[in-house]
């Protein structure tokens, strides 16, 4: 009688322990990525890696506490690095961000994967065009680690609290309704992470700045450098750290537009062309308050200042491009500066040369009539003294 | 009567503010100048500063790259490895922090041990019966022998070295190459010729072994390393002494990882 009762309680306990397992193993994993090929056996030594072949410093390591709290941390390794079948790793290919994932898309429930994005990247001017329009020096062009990093969740701050303290109490009523709470913390994560701009205007700048201020890679495109914005009062805002100050993304990107759709003035759709710049400007239903009464004389004026382009048309001498192939810059210069804008150019030239005898004159005069003044001053004072 | 010299002094602080108060001005007025009249001097340094151009040497870019981690990492490296070490094995002055680079089997793991055990261990060939040497933990902040150390999984506040053994247990950490020797031959490279820099270089390295310490002359039971002696704890003594990877490296050519764990289709999309 007491062998069969232990019998039937046996399986029981048996469920029992299987379950306590997972659930430990369920809460235990909150802070570690899910190493189902244990991967980390060998990448969590922090002196892991070597020198490539180009001489690249490559760093195997992978922090996994850091990792599982990032926007990727619920990804396999194999999620991304597709195929990789062999040790030592000889087969590697480079990470295509438009593989699915395995994570399912919660609005969809399909398989996720960034290829909408890439999709929208590839038309865009920063695309690499398509087998009937390649664009030249592909090379050139940023892919998406190039401006995206795997950036870490952070506990959100508001205007009810910051950190974690807002976290644990938003996340403590999530958990009423949502009771897998590492679904839940999840989900907030990203949610509270996509409500903040996860660079200021002076990390956009410098990253827009490490390509468009190279004037060798510009020239090769038909572009002059951004130095045209950083002659601009938007400029001298994000520079100062003014709250407010528009980078390139506010006007190339604003609301309802993405980054990874950024497209030339010419393109209809683009926030910059003439007919959306009203708009643009006004910056109408985000966040910031740009020029809510901006007119069409007002958007249709001229943001960045003159540059190469405007001074090759002005037929100006261009200083410091004897060693770049300036006929594609001349090309565009064409078509996009109006005799008129080279005009108003020369006036601004003008202008700022009458300013530049007005300031110099200035300070020069008071050198000298201080001078004058410290030597008739020390003349007068022999005398007497 | 006030002499000149006293007179002189008590003139010298106007004398003083006068000439600061000059030399301000002066410099404020260049400066004043320089932005109006030559503002692309000013865009020039920003563009230098973000991008280094191809007309620079070789060597120009590796030289202005700061710190030994690129700032976005993708996987999200931490601290420990930007840690500057002050006390390095010499050896590293030279061959750098990762310098494995021939064996594609086990370059990147054998790298992978130069965080946590020094250079001497594997390129000196001890002798198991010589009772005068043994390892110890050797602080990576002072240089100095301890058996106070903290970490785990290739993270210690300190390393392993080979050390002689003295009279009255006292131990002193054996260095194979001496640090004076090298620091002498690297302040004089650039004179030697080329066969010199030779001879000088056999001569450095005359204490290093042909046959470097391997894999599985230490993951097994009773290897090289004694490491309950050097305070593992006895788990992960088991751990070390029966890897996985020592089994993989011994005994494959190339190890495919079975497709079992292969979850799913992983394909780009089309």
């Amino acid at each position: 009688m007491r062998f069969k009762s232990l019998m039937l309680i046996k399986p029981y306990c048996l469920a029992a322990i299987l379950v306590i397992l997972y659930v430990g193993n369920a809460f235990s994993q909150s802070d570690a990525i899910p190493d189902t090929e244990n991967c980390l056996l060998c990448h969590r030594y922090p002196s892991m890696g070597r020198f490539d072949k180009k001489g690249i410093k490559r760093i195997f390591y992978i922090n996994d506490k850091k990792f599982a709290n990032s926007v990727h941390g619920n990804l396999r390794c194999k999620s991304c690095h597709v195929g990789l079948d062999e040790i030592p790793h000889t087969d590697i290919k480079k990470v295509d961000c438009s593989t699915k994932c395995h994570v399912k898309e919660p609005s969809t429930n399909k398989e996720f994967s960034h290829i909408n994005m890439i999709e929208k990247y590839q038309a865009s001017v920063h695309g690499k065009g398509n087998k009937a329009k390649p664009i030249s020096f592909p090379e050139d062009l940023p892919t998406c680690k190039d401006c995206h990093n795997n950036s870490m969740y952070i506990p959100f701050s508001g205007m009810w609290g910051k950190s974690e303290a807002l976290s644990n109490e938003t996340l403590g009523r999530c958990f009423g309704c949502h009771p897998e709470k590492q679904w839940a913390k999840k989900f907030y994560s990203h949610f509270t992470q996509r409500m903040r701009r996860r660079r200021s205007p002076v990390e956009i700048i410098v990253l827009c700045t490490r390509c468009h201020e190279d004037s060798e890679k510009m020239a090769r495109h038909g572009l002059e450098t951004v130095d045209t914005y950083k002659d601009t009062f938007h400029w001298a805002q994000v520079k100062f750290g003014v709250e407010n100050a528009p980078d390139c993304i506010s006007c190339h990107a604003p609301v309802g537009y993405t980054t990874h759709d950024i497209r030339p003035r010419t393109d209809a759709i683009s926030p910059i062309n003439p007919a959306n710049r009203v708009k643009t400007c006004s910056n109408q239903g985000g966040l910031q308050t740009c020029h809510p009464g901006a007119t069409a004389g007002f958007a249709g004026g001229r943001v960045h200042a003159y540059g190469v382009k405007a001074q090759m048309v002005a037929g100006k001498e261009i200083a410091d491009t004897e060693n770049l192939d300036m006929s594609l810059v001349r090309k565009r210069a064409e078509s996009d500066i109006s005799a008129q804008e080279a005009f108003y150019y020369t006036i601004l030239e003008y202008i700022r040369l009458f300013y530049k005898v007005l300031i110099g004159g200035t300070i020069g005069f008071m050198c000298l009539h201080q001078f004058l003044a410290y030597r008739s001053g020390r003349r007068k004072h022999g005398k007497t003294g | 009567m006030m002499s000149k010299v006293g007179k002189a002094m008590k003139k010298f602080p106007a004398f003083l503010f006068k000439f600061v108060t000059i030399v301000l001005f002066c410099i404020f007025g260049l400066w004043l100048l320089k932005l109006v009249y030559f503002p692309e001097l000013e865009l020039k340094k920003s563009v230098a500063a973000v991008q280094p151009s191809e007309k620079e040497d070789l060597f120009g870019h590796i030289l202005k790259r700061k710190g030994p981690v690129p700032q976005s990492h993708f996987h999200l490296v931490d601290e420990y490895v930007a840690q500057p070490e002050p006390y390095p094995p010499v050896c590293m002055t030279c061959h750098g922090t990762y310098p494995h680079s021939k064996g594609e089997k086990v370059r990147s793991l054998l790298n992978a041990h130069t965080g946590f055990v020094a250079c001497s261990v594997c390129h000196t060939r001890m002798d198991p019966g010589d009772e005068g040497m043994d390892f110890a933990w050797v602080d990576r902040k002072s240089g100095m022998i301890t058996t106070q150390f903290q970490g785990g999984y290739g993270k210690y506040s300190a390393k392993i070295y080979p050390v002689t053994l003295g009279a009255g247990g006292s131990k002193e950490i054996f260095r194979p190459v001496d640090e004076k020797d090298a620091q002498k031959f690297i302040d004089l490279k650039a004179k030697f010729t080329p066969d010199q820099i030779a001879e000088a270089k056999i001569k450095l390295h005359s204490h290093i072994t042909e046959k470097p310490v391997f894999c599985n002359d230490c993951h097994k039971k009773e290897g090289y390393f004694d490491f309950a002696k050097l305070g593992f704890p006895l788990q992960r003594i088991d751990h070390l002494n029966s890897t996985e990877v020592v089994g993989l490296i011994a005994k494959y050519e190339k190890f495919y990882f079975p497709s079992a764990i292969d979850f799913g289709l992983e394909k780009p999309l089309e």
